[in-house]
């Protein structure tokens, strides 16, 4: 990550000597200040307008809305973009109410926001390059910017000269956006606004590059919002169908030639991928942006139109985005994540149209700005998590501790250079794993070592905070648990063992509930041929069960399901021998019908006996692999696993 | 056949019985919507009913505006409130799951005025009794002398209908089973292919879905329409029927809805009963919170995003600020109107009562409902005084106390359950103070006029409207200053410790009880000088003044402002109550400035503050260690009383939970000056062991002896009195307190700063006494658990994993300070550890166990070679 070295260079400088600061803090003022000001105009000519059109009107105020919560909700903070959305909320809701002094707050509450999308990119560079008085004056600055803005407004109410808004604002923007785009990001400002990045840094360890800031998005943005505002603008209080329809043909147009330009220079850098994201959403948008404008026509030939390109337009663009990130040869990967942004993408649409047609036209702007904002909000989420995964095209061999070069070509699962923790406590270093297809492999440690955080995240059930994980070729960032399990990727842990509450019977179903009624049948009488105990506990409470039947139930699940690989974490805790010889054979069983397993055991008696490779782990690292057998002929390492560390003992074993 | 029967001056006839079964079946609906979306989310939904009220009006307005027939309007309404259900999960549950509970639930009371506000904005006519329209194609008959209408028809045939489908569906439909096992176990569900994050959302949906059926039955049954009736007086029937469910058994549920339906409708048949339902839910559900039995370990919730009182020491920056604050706010009287003067008043008694839930809820992390009831109680009694002739400050005073004795006891059911339950109980008693209570005749009465403090400031009349602000603003100030004060006691330590940590607490002696009550009525006590402040800026007072909106009102705006935050509600009071109150917004707007402060608080669970303090922190380092390192203070001797002898003795204890032996024939004892290591595989049984001896769990059988007498029946504070200290495996501590604070909290009743000072400085963590404990490394944390145990001067010490997640280094200075400890003060040390090399150099003695059982016992290397020992390692 050369970045992280670049960006540590420049700040031994001031940031004012970095032209790109200046450029993103420019690129942020101009997409933040001038668009309250729009919207507030096309609601007040919605508050005027013919009331067959408010509804279009509205949903164009809903389009820009939805502008700026991109542009806040990818950048910013958490604190900036509450600020953001809240306040474009309220303003849009007051200024729809019509009356003077409304209007007037609605606006300084959007200004508010605005100075505050400013004031707090000002103090994430300042605080970022510890130049604390600069940050004072501009935070200082901006905030009487913002006032005198503010005063001005309200003095001279809705009725300001709006060409020379519209002359200075486009100049400004397209400046600033062009300039704010052609600049690299930095990460240095990007790692402040990142909790795990600080608390790794806290950690003493390198800080990596997670997340991108999307500077270009916003400048896209206002590149692309303003031709369209300045239409709205000029139309005045009649809008007709011609402004909407340049407005489109000339946002697609610009759309193309920017994203298109964007790809081509970004395919040139190394690290390209999160920069294509980057294009392709602010391609998205715009275009998307720019159909919705096109349905303001309302001919119903206008409206189709429009409505068909904005969703081809997010779909197709969404398709392609999570395409690029699922980033996998193999189909199943992109085409889950596909899948799942279509729909919520159709979701969200179909919402609005149906919360547009049955709201009253006086009423329906509030509807629209928090309905619009929320599934805004929760889509960008998505996507941010969606596009935090570590791309590294480095593949070398994996080096185990003790020498042997295993090639990963076959792997079943293949772990890599995994970190994790809960808060500040990083748990995992750095971890490498790879399974081949029908093997048992015993994961080995001493308590708190990091098995049952590994074996939960490979499943799914633990976040991840850097590494990938790839299962049959396929990675598995956008897939979550039931998606992995549903893939043949299941855990049975104490947690994730069964439903206590539940009846057997009933936990026999929700097990299968991914099958046919009769794959279903068939796969109950499996469970009863490997445990027939099962069958005479049907009614009663998973909970009230004993130890060893509970252990029973949890491991039909991987009877009635056959998962490709099982990851099994203290299967044996406090069970009688008897109990364990009971569950031995179905394990055995499992395997030999070609399921392979990691298995997690406190007795390392029972795990080699089921093992054909032991993998130690120790604070959260792999430290040493061996064949089962290996490891058996060697009592001592055994009991160095639990009571002395086995790498010192490997170490002393080296030395001598 | 029918049948009467008269008891005293109640008429209980087949006819009540029937009907009350019909609109008990329709608070059953409500009531199994609660207990579905609880099972699946943990929270309450107080937006329940206002969310199927949202389909109703929805529904109403397809008919009466586009005539669409009743069946179909009716599933267009059921639909919308799915959708409802699902998009509140979606928005604001979710986003929220990793606050306390309680900010979830305190967002859910948000979403309900917005629904509520949503639906009567939508169709302002439609909605009441008279104009909902009346269920189509249902039967009409009557039953005795009582006519049974459409809408008791419908909730007599179409409720008991819908309740059976839903059982139906949800125990023999493949999602119903789906939804229930993602409820059980999520982990389980997800393994099984089963999403869970999306069957969190059907129940919500189906939650909603049903809970509009019951709206659109009730409403037609009911005359005026009111926020209150469709808010919380119809929550309150499902809410009390599934607390007393415990939000888990749908059945227990179902059944307590009809016998509420019943009781009330043989209450309202018989006249004389006004609020008597409310009263008879409220002892149900006190009775149903005394008969809770606590289960199992109570989880420490993660409450250092949220309630960290912010305790910067006094700068003079923000003492100028406050000071032109205050002044400002002085001058309001000379030129304000007095509409807007007593617009103001009111706002500030609300900041004040909002300050009093930012006493319990921010501080003690209860959720309570019920703070401005209390206040309308202390504004009642403050009236009676001041009529009196007593004058003003000290009837206010007198109000203030006797709130605060009532809130205490309100709070005794819940001091032995921590949970969700002591809303619903603050909720009835809410609902029974407006509806009866404040009503009686030696209270408020049918009307009260207040009297108001005489005398003028600069020409302005005291009694005026404009003068009488200078009197809730002092009120005001003082009432700050008092919080403010308290926030720097011992007592405020020990609420926090509670509340973060329980166990911990009450391992150092801190008694949860006695604290929680103490909080109790200090937090009634300022809801008391709020509310008779309030209640004297009116000039003509009934029992409709207190309704129990406003106490829901409170809650919000301390979370508006800031749970925890000293000056948050003010401004949260500033916002929602002074907004409208000044602006008079349109019913559109009203449903505007709920939205947004529901985003505000999904987005920064801290309110406005947090806001304030996430922009002071970008302009500051985060962690502020004490730069001024102080040189090291002299060793004080410890008392010269060492203990001798036998220290512990515990004789064959056992301990079953359920199926499993946790603890079988243990014994163990310990000697004045004896480290023990007690070592085993996971689920040996050490831990058990240590809660047995300390105290947090009976054994079955056995004694534990300690010091020579038997302590086997003595709970954890006061064992830890007698000197038995511990820490805990998770060495979670109390994340919001600091390192001073924390030791301070171990030393107990000395609370001797130089003292602790002294502690921190001999364990080598003086340099972090002003940070917090949930922002210190595991390290760091283990280090000052030793601190806490050693603090109390204790004659036992039980450590739990002392160096669970420590570095090499760092163990070798553990073992270190253990022994060096022992030497000073010949205390016994029993250490259960996994890291045998540290133990063997510590311990005098090992004892081994496996299965519940002690296999071993003897010096480290006999314990270590023995062959049972290494077996139950190795299997």
């Amino acid at each position: 990550m050369t970045d992280v070295s670049n960006s540590e260079s420049k700040a031994s400088g001031g940031w004012y000597r970095d032209p790109s600061q200046w450029c993103d803090l420019l690129a942020i003022a101009g997409a933040s200040i001038p668009l309250p000001l729009v919207l507030t105009r096309i609601d007040i000519i919605a508050f005027d307008a013919n009331r067959s059109i408010r509804p279009f009107l509205a949903l164009i105020a809903l389009a820009l809305v939805v502008g700026i919560g991109v542009a806040n909700a990818v950048a910013a903070s958490r604190s900036r973009r509450v600020v953001a959305l809240a306040t474009g909320a309220l303003a849009l809701g007051f200024v729809d109410i019509g009356e003077p002094r409304w209007v007037t707050l609605g606006v300084l509450a959007l200004i508010a926001s605005s100075a505050a999308t400013v004031l707090s990119h000002a103090v994430a560079i300042e605080r970022a390059q510890t130049q604390r008085f600069v940050g004072s004056a501009l935070t200082v600055g901006s905030a009487s910017v913002g006032v005198a803005a503010a005063l001005a407004y309200g003095t001279w109410s809705p009725v300001v000269d709006w060409g020379v808004v519209t002359a200075v604002g486009g100049v400004a923007l397209i400046v600033a956006g062009a300039l704010g785009w052609s600049q690299p990001d930095t990460t240095a400002v990007t790692s402040t606004f990142d909790p795990r990045l600080v608390a790794r840094e806290a950690d003493g360890r390198p800080v990596a590059e997670v997340v991108k800031r999307p500077i270009g998005l916003i400048a896209f943005l206002a590149i692309g919002l303003w031709p369209m505002a300045a239409a709205q603008i000029r139309s005045d209080s009649v809008v007709g169908p011609r402004y909407p329809m340049l407005t489109l043909v000339g946002g697609a147009i610009g759309a193309l030639v920017i994203g298109g330009l964007g790809h081509l220079i970004d395919s040139r850098r190394s690290d390209t991928t999160s920069r294509l994201v980057q294009t392709l959403h602010a391609t998205v948008a715009i275009g998307a942006l720019s159909a919705l404008a096109g349905i303001t026509s309302h001919t119903l030939v206008g409206a189709a139109t429009g409505w068909g390109i904005a969703m081809a337009c997010l779909g197709a663009a969404f398709v392609f985005a999570s395409g690029i990130v699922s980033c996998d040869p193999s189909p199943i990967g992109r085409a889950v994540a596909v899948g799942r942004v279509i729909g919520r993408v159709l979701l969200g649409t179909a919402l609005g149209l149906v919360a547009s047609g049955i709201a009253e036209p006086r009423h329906h702007t509030w509807w629209l700005t928090i309905a619009a904002i929320v599934v805004l909000h929760q889509s960008i989420r998505r996507l941010r998590r969606l596009t935090v995964v570590d791309l590294e095209s480095a593949a070398e061999p994996v080096v185990s501790a003790v020498g042997s070069t295993r090639s990963r070509d076959k792997a079943l699962l293949d772990v890599r250079r995994l970190d994790s923790g809960y808060g500040a406590l990083q748990v995992l270093f750095s971890v490498d794993l790879a399974i081949a297809p029908g093997e048992v492999v015993a994961l080995l440690g001493p308590n708190g070592a990091g098995k049952t955080t590994l074996l939960r995240a490979i499943a799914g059930l633990h976040p991840t905070w850097s590494g990938r994980v790839q299962y049959g070729g396929v990675d598995l960032a956008g897939l979550d648990a039931a998606g992995r399990a549903g893939a043949g990727l299941m855990l049975i842990s104490p947690e994730a063992a069964v439903a206590r509450p539940l009846t057997v019977d009933d936990n026999l179903r929700l097990f299968a509930s991914t099958l046919s009624l009769a794959e279903m049948r068939a796969a109950r009488e499996r469970a009863f041929d490997t445990f027939p105990k099962l069958k005479e506990r049907l009614r009663q409470t998973a909970g009230t069960l004993s130890g060893g039947e509970r252990q029973m139930l949890a491991l039909s699940r991987a009877v009635m399901l056959r998962p490709r690989l099982l990851l099994i974490d203290e299967l044996t805790l406090g069970l009688s021998p008897a109990a364990i010889a009971d569950l031995g054979p179905a394990i055995r069983r499992l395997n030999d019908e070609g399921v392979a397993m990691v298995i997690v055991e406190q007795s390392t008696a029972v795990a080699l006996s089921l093992a054909q490779r032991a993998v130690c782990i120790e604070r959260g690292a792999i430290v040493a692999d061996f064949p089962a057998d290996e490891l058996r002929a060697q009592p001592d390492l055994i009991r160095a696993i639990h009571l002395d560390g086995m790498s010192s003992v490997l170490a002393n074993k080296a030395a001598s | 056949m029918m049948w009467a029967v008269a008891l005293g001056d109640f008429d209980i006839t087949t006819g009540g019985v029937a009907l009350g079964l019909f609109t008990g079946s329709t608070y059953a609906l409500l009531a199994a919507g609660l207990v579905l979306v609880y099972r699946s989310s943990g929270v309450i939904n107080f937006a329940h009913s206002s969310i199927g009220l949202l389909g109703a009006a929805f529904m109403s307005l397809a008919i009466q505006q586009y005539g669409i027939p009743y069946w179909l309007a009716f599933a267009v309404g059921v639909l919308v409130s799915a959708g409802a259900g699902a998009a509140t999960e979606v928005v604001v549950v979710k986003p929220l799951s990793s606050s306390p509970k309680v900010i979830p639930m305190v967002a859910m009371l948000g979403l309900s005025t917005f629904f509520v506000v949503l639906s009567l904005a939508l169709n302002p006519d439609g909605l009441s009794g008279e104009a909902f329209p009346q269920p189509a194609g249902m039967p009409t008959g009557s039953i005795g002398s009582l006519l049974i209408t459409k809408p008791y028809a419908a909730q007599g045939i179409v409720a008991p209908l819908l309740l059976l489908g839903l059982g139906v569906f949800l125990w023999l439909s493949k999602t119903g089973l789906a939804i229930r096992g993602a409820a059980a176990n999520p982990d389980v569900a997800s393994m099984s292919g089963v999403p869970p994050r999306t069957m969190m959302v059907w129940s919500w949906a189906l939650a909603g879905a049903v809970s509009a059926v019951a709206a659109m039955f009730i409403l037609p049954t009911v005359g005026v329409v009111t926020p209150e009736a469709l808010g919380p007086e119809l929550l309150l029937r499902g809410l009390a029927a599934a607390a007393i469910a415990r939000f888990s058994s749908f059945g227990v549920a179902v059944a307590v809805a009809l016998a509420i339906g019943v009781v009330e409708q043989i209450m309202t048949t018989n006249d004389g009963a006004k609020g008597w339902i409310e009263i008879v839910i409220l002892a149900a559900v006190a009775l149903a919170l005394a008969a809770e039995r606590q289960r199992g370990r109570k989880a420490a919730e993660p409450w250092t995003q949220v309630g960290a009182p912010h305790r910067a020491p006094l700068r003079p920056l923000s003492v100028a600020i406050a000071v032109i604050a205050v002044a400002a706010a002085a001058t309001v009287p000379m030129y304000a109107n007095a509409s807007d003067a007593v617009n103001a008043t009111l706002v500030i008694a609300v900041a004040i009562v909002g300050i009093s839930v930012n006493l319990v809820t921010g501080l003690g992390g209860q959720l309570t409902l019920a703070q401005f009831a209390l206040g309308g109680l202390a504004g009642a009694v403050s009236i009676r005084a001041a009529a009196d002739d007593i004058p003003f400050p000290i009837a206010v005073v007198c109000g203030a106390v006797i709130a605060g004795a009532v809130s205490a006891l309100i709070a005794i059911p819940s001091l032995r359950v921590r949970g969700p339950q002591l809303a619903v109980a603050t909720l009835s008693f809410a609902l029974v103070t407006s509806a009866y209570l404040l009503d009686q005749g030696w209270l408020l009465g049918t009307r009260q006029s207040p009297s108001r403090p005489s005398g003028s400031i600069g020409g302005i009349d005291l009694a005026s409207g404009r003068g009488y602000y200078w009197v809730a603003l002092a009120a005001l100030v003082v009432v700050l200053l008092l919080v403010r004060w308290i926030r720097r006691t011992a007592f405020a330590r020990n609420v926090v410790a509670v509340r973060d940590n329980e166990d911990a607490a009450r391992a150092m002696a801190v008694s949860a009880v006695s604290t929680k009550l103490q909080l109790a009525f200090a937090g009634g006590l300022v809801a008391g000088i709020g509310g008779a402040i309030y209640a004297h800026a009116y000039t003509s007072l009934s029992s409709a003044n207190f309704p129990v909106a406003l106490s829901i009102d409170a809650v919000t705006v301390a979370v508006i402002g800031g749970l925890g935050s000293l000056i948050g509600p003010v401004l949260g009071a500033a916002y929602l109550v002074g907004l409208p109150l000044f602006l008079a917004p349109p019913a559109e707007a009203r449903a505007g400035i709920a939205g947004i402060w529901l985003i505000l608080v999904t987005q920064q669970p801290r309110g406005i503050t947090g806001l304030f303090d996430a922009i002071r922190n970008r302009m500051r380092p985060a962690v502020s260690i004490d730069e001024a390192h102080e040189t090291h203070l002299e060793r004080e001797p410890f008392s010269s009383d060492r203990p001798s002898g036998r220290l512990l003795d515990v004789e064959t204890v056992t301990r079953r939970f359920g199926s499993i032996t946790a603890v079988e024939d243990a014994s163990l004892t310990v000697d004045a000056g004896e480290i023990v290591g007690l070592i085993g595989p996971n689920g040996a049984g050490k831990t058990t062991l240590f809660e047995i001896v300390s105290g947090f769990t009976r054994p079955q059988s056995g004694r534990v002896i300690f010091c020579g007498r038997d302590v086997s029946r003595l709970g954890p504070t006061a064992r830890a009195r007698l000197g038995i200290a511990r820490s805990f495996q998770s060495a979670q501590l109390f994340p919001s307190l600091t390192v001073l604070e924390t030791v301070l909290v171990a030393l107990g009743s000395s609370h001797d700063e130089r003292r602790a000072r002294q502690l921190l400085d001999e364990f080598g963590i003086a340099e972090y006494r002003g940070v917090q404990v949930g922002s210190l490394p595991t390290g760091l944390r283990r280090v000052l658990e030793m601190t806490c145990a050693f603090a109390s001067s204790p004659t036992l010490v039980l450590l739990d994993e002392p160096t669970a997640g420590l570095s090499s280094t760092e163990r070798e200075k553990f073992g270190d300070s253990v022994l060096t400890w022992r030497e000073r003060t010949g205390v016994g040390i029993v250490i259960i550890e996994h890291d045998l090399p540290v133990l063997t150099r510590v311990c005098d003695r090992l004892v081994a166990m496996n299965l519940g059982r002690v296999i071993a016992n003897g010096t480290p290397a006999e314990v270590v070679s023995h062959p049972d020992v290494v077996a139950s390692y190795t299997g």
